[in-house]
């Protein structure tokens, strides 16, 4: 049946589905990160390039 | 949790040379770019010499501003950045000295081969297969490295702009393996094993995911590094740049058939390339406000910092190329901007924009560090600054012009549905002065580059170069790693519920009752929020997620990658190259080249006309009403390689055979614009004194048959023979002109090819075209 009715659908309507799909989880992925955030999951993560270590030496190299 | 101190010295010499080879190969790259914006205002300017004419010169500017200029840039931020991300030392220095001078000998190739006319002509991809196989090994080299790199690290996160770089290493194989496949027929020529419609959509899967998987991918990863370095902050949402990750792999193999719009590409195929080029702008633009946003509060330091400063101006010539993608991959856009302009403003943008600007600001961050002094002068950086960005203003505005321009006039008819400008040169000469003003942008974008060169040597000279050597801390494994195996990977409910998910809604689709449907549809639900419930309360438990599992484990992390990525071009390429249905091979009336004409064919290869006309009639009325009917995926099978093109300096060629005489492409080709006032088209008068080779015939035809040619063998033993006697029709038509050429002259070997085109009827006799030297001064 459901072969039918998308046998059936006019072309226009599968880019439709698709948008509204796509919109759908963008909507979901931006309330997610930007309002429901949690900083604790990711934050130790988001450091990782501001740990330089303790620099030791600049050792200036043999020409 | 124990841990341990660890003294780690880098490979800065590495990073110091690629950087430099970037910079070197960048004024190269830009100065040839430059050298062809003059020479399609003033075509005249390669002086007859065939190895500075334009379209053998273009292959060469984007090769060298791809793969010398970015490429050396990307290499340089890749080995600077994992190895302070996985707080060790690059994992063998002699693979990292082969990686770096292997890829210079790679370049160096590339510069003498393609003015010389070597060339596969497929775009981004013209380096013949010799190049093609040490591109491969180098490639490996560098993947094993990395990948060795990631086995020996102190830090068992792998930070985002690490997965952005493994994406990259193993897609760009993929990519260049499957788009090289092709048959040697010497050391300098070889032909794609795909033909026709299948090498374009395989030749664009390439082309497109070039862009993305090598001037993008590892700048956003070298995005996520510098920026929040020079920012001194860190990216604004991690999560954001997670689901940027995989959104964007995942989606950007998908969109290569937006470059075959409305071409004889299977409608499928155009649609579904079109909607997720749409799709894409999301996880792009999700990307740009990710970097944009880590300057919340810093904004002041954009002022001062001309790192910053240039990385800003780069990602957001990101967001603008991000947003001009998808939009010119609606397919009614596309009508209008394909093969115009516009697209060159578009990859303009995108490269000299998001790269390049990208590339100078990592180019201020390194010098200071690897040499250990300040810059030199800020001012003259921010003089660049300006410079650069005023050029690539001057460079798109012109080229939009140009291109919406010459669109609509292409297009344009009157009221009796005829065409208002039916000349091609007429929508050439609206657009040549667009062509000078984007030499002078160009030019100005250039002399920024210049500054900064001045800037960074009076930065480095006299300086000392330095590796820098640091004590990191290093975590004995996690906690919550202890114990947790890779069958913990495997076993990941996200990853079961995705498949059940997928299964589900692969079922929903084909069952036959209502009841079951909705069944299932509310399964998934169940099934999804159970998921989230059991997940939270885990958590809450202090377990590791799941995505934490697979980011500290990089096998695993790549093979979902190579998943992600390798869905869309499977999905995509194999039901066209694997089915005999989705190409029609009408034989009957479908006959193969003959020798002459395949000879002809190769050089209009090395010549790079596909550089500047194209061969695909567009199933619209103006272009019926130009060009002739429109083409159909048949007529293609026996193109090894396809001839499509991309661009639309001059007409599209595909049903130019018979419809003027041999006089008048002798003519043209001595002096385009004696039969077409107003042409930019260079002359290529060489082909009336260079001699092909006629024994090559039988060998090309061989080679042919091997790729599925139906050539007989007697086509074969007699190719010379049958070579040499449609040579002389054409001899003896062009001497009643008193028109003097040999029959062995490549000029006689183009013209049988320009003859031939678009007639799938078989071999066009010269009798068959008109002879009226009346027909020579006519519009083209």
């Amino acid at each position: 049946m459901f072969k039918q009715y998308f046998a059936n659908m006019e072309s226009t309507a599968m880019p439709l589905i698709a948008l509204w799909l796509f919109l759908g989880v963008f909507v979901v992925v931006a309330l997610r990160v930007f309002v429901f955030k949690t900083t604790s999951d990711f934050a130790t993560d988001a450091q990782l390039p501001l740990d330089d270590g303790t620099a030791i030496s600049t050792r200036e190299v043999k020409s | 949790m124990t841990t341990r101190i660890e003294r780690v010295s880098y490979d800065d010499a590495t990073v110091r040379k690629f950087m430099l080879a970037s910079i070197i190969f960048g004024a190269v790259g830009m100065l040839v770019g430059l050298i062809i914006a003059l020479e399609m205002a003033w075509p005249e300017l390669n002086m007859g010499i065939p190895y500075i004419t334009f379209s053998r010169l273009r292959p060469l500017h984007t090769n060298a501003v791809i793969f010398a200029f970015v490429g050396n840039m990307m290499f340089a931020g890749v080995y600077y950045s994992s190895q302070r991300l996985l707080k060790t030392r690059m994992a063998n220095d002699t693979l990292s000295a082969i990686h770096f001078w292997g890829w210079q000998l790679i370049i160096v190739a590339a510069a003498i081969t393609l003015p010389l006319g070597i060339t596969t002509s497929k775009e981004y991809a013209e380096l013949e297969w010799p190049i093609d196989i040490a591109i491969a090994l180098i490639w490996v080299v560098f993947a094993i490295n990395f990948f060795w790199t990631l086995a020996r690290r102190n830090e068992k996160h792998l930070y985002v702009a690490l997965w952005f770089y493994i994406a990259t290493i193993i897609t760009v194989a993929v990519l260049h393996i499957v788009n090289s496949f092709e048959l040697p027929l010497s050391l300098t020529k070889s032909y794609s094993v795909f033909s026709g419609v299948q090498d374009a959509l395989v030749q664009w899967w390439y082309g497109h995911n070039a862009v993305a998987f090598f001037l993008t991918t590892p700048i956003l990863g070298i995005m996520y590094y510098f920026l929040p370095k020079a920012a001194e902050r860190p990216v604004y949402s991690y999560r954001l740049s997670i689901v940027h990750f995989w959104a964007l792999v995942f989606m950007y193999i998908w969109a290569g058939p937006h470059h075959l719009l409305y071409t004889a590409l299977p409608d499928w195929a155009q649609s579904l390339g079109m909607v997720f080029s749409l799709m894409l702008w999301a996880p792009s633009w999700g990307g740009m406000l990710n970097g944009l946003l880590t300057l919340r509060g810093a904004w002041n330091k954009v002022r001062e910092d001309p790192v910053l400063k240039f990385f800003v101006a780069g990602v957001t010539f990101y967001g603008m190329s991000t947003f001009e993608g998808p939009l010119l991959s609606i397919k009614s856009v596309s009508a209008l901007a394909h093969y115009t302009d516009w697209i060159i403003a578009h990859v303009h943008g995108g490269a000299l924009g998001w790269n390049g600007l990208m590339a100078a600001g990592l180019f201020y961050w390194l010098a200071p560090r690897l040499w250990d002094r300040p810059l030199h002068s800020k001012k003259a950086a921010d003089a660049h600054f300006w410079l650069a960005t005023i050029g690539i203003v001057v460079y798109m505005v012109s080229m939009w012009i140009a291109g919406v321009n010459q669109g609509l006039m292409w297009r344009d008819q009157n009221p009796d549905g005829t065409l208002v400008y039916t000349s091609f040169v007429e929508t050439l000469l609206a657009i040549r002065p667009m062509y000078i003003v984007r030499a002078i942008g160009g030019t100005l974008y250039l002399v920024g580059y210049c500054v900064m060169i001045w800037n960074l040597l009076k930065t480095i000279m006299g300086a000392k170069a330095v590796n820098t050597t640091v004590e990191v801390t290093v975590g004995a494994e996690a906690e919550e790693d202890k114990g947790v195996g890779p069958m913990a990977v495997i076993a990941g409910r996200p990853l079961w519920f995705s498949i059940v998910a997928l299964v589900v809604m692969g079922a929903f689709f084909y069952v036959d009752n209502t009841i079951l449907a909705v069944g299932l549809a509310i399964g998934v639900l169940v099934v999804g929020e159970v998921a989230y419930i059991v997940n939270k309360r885990e958590r809450a438990g202090g377990a590791a997620s799941w995505f934490g599992l697979i980011e500290r484990r990089p096998f695993a992390f790549t093979v979902l990658t190579l998943l992600a990525v390798l869905v869309g071009g499977v999905v995509e390429i194999m039901p066209m190259v694997m089915s005999k249905q989705a190409v029609p091979t009408t034989g009957n009336s479908q006959k193969p080249y003959t020798a002459l004409e395949q000879q002809g064919r190769d050089l209009y290869t090395r010549e790079g006309c596909y550089v500047c006309h194209s061969q695909m009639i567009r199933p619209m009325v103006a272009e019926y009403l130009r060009y002739g009917e429109a083409s159909r995926p048949e007529e293609f099978i026996y193109d090894h390689p396809f001839q499509w093109g991309s661009k639309r300096t001059g007409p599209d060629l595909h049903r130019i055979g018979g419809k003027y005489p041999s006089l008048w492409h002798y003519t043209h080709m001595m002096d385009p614009r004696s039969t077409s006032p107003g042409s930019n088209m260079p002359s290529f008068s060489w082909l009336a004194t260079w001699k092909i080779d006629p024994a090559l015939a039988p060998k090309k035809l061989a080679l042919m048959q091997t790729l599925g040619v139906p050539y007989t063998q007697a086509d074969i033993d007699s190719a010379e023979a049958n070579q040499r006697k449609q040579a002389q029709t054409i001899v003896a038509d062009l001497a009643k002109s008193n028109i003097t050429v040999d029959w062995d002259s490549e000029m006689v070997a183009m013209i049988a090819y320009l003859q031939r085109m678009g007639r799938d009827q078989g071999v066009v006799m010269t009798e068959d075209v008109p002879k009226t030297a009346a027909v020579i001064g006519g519009e083209n």
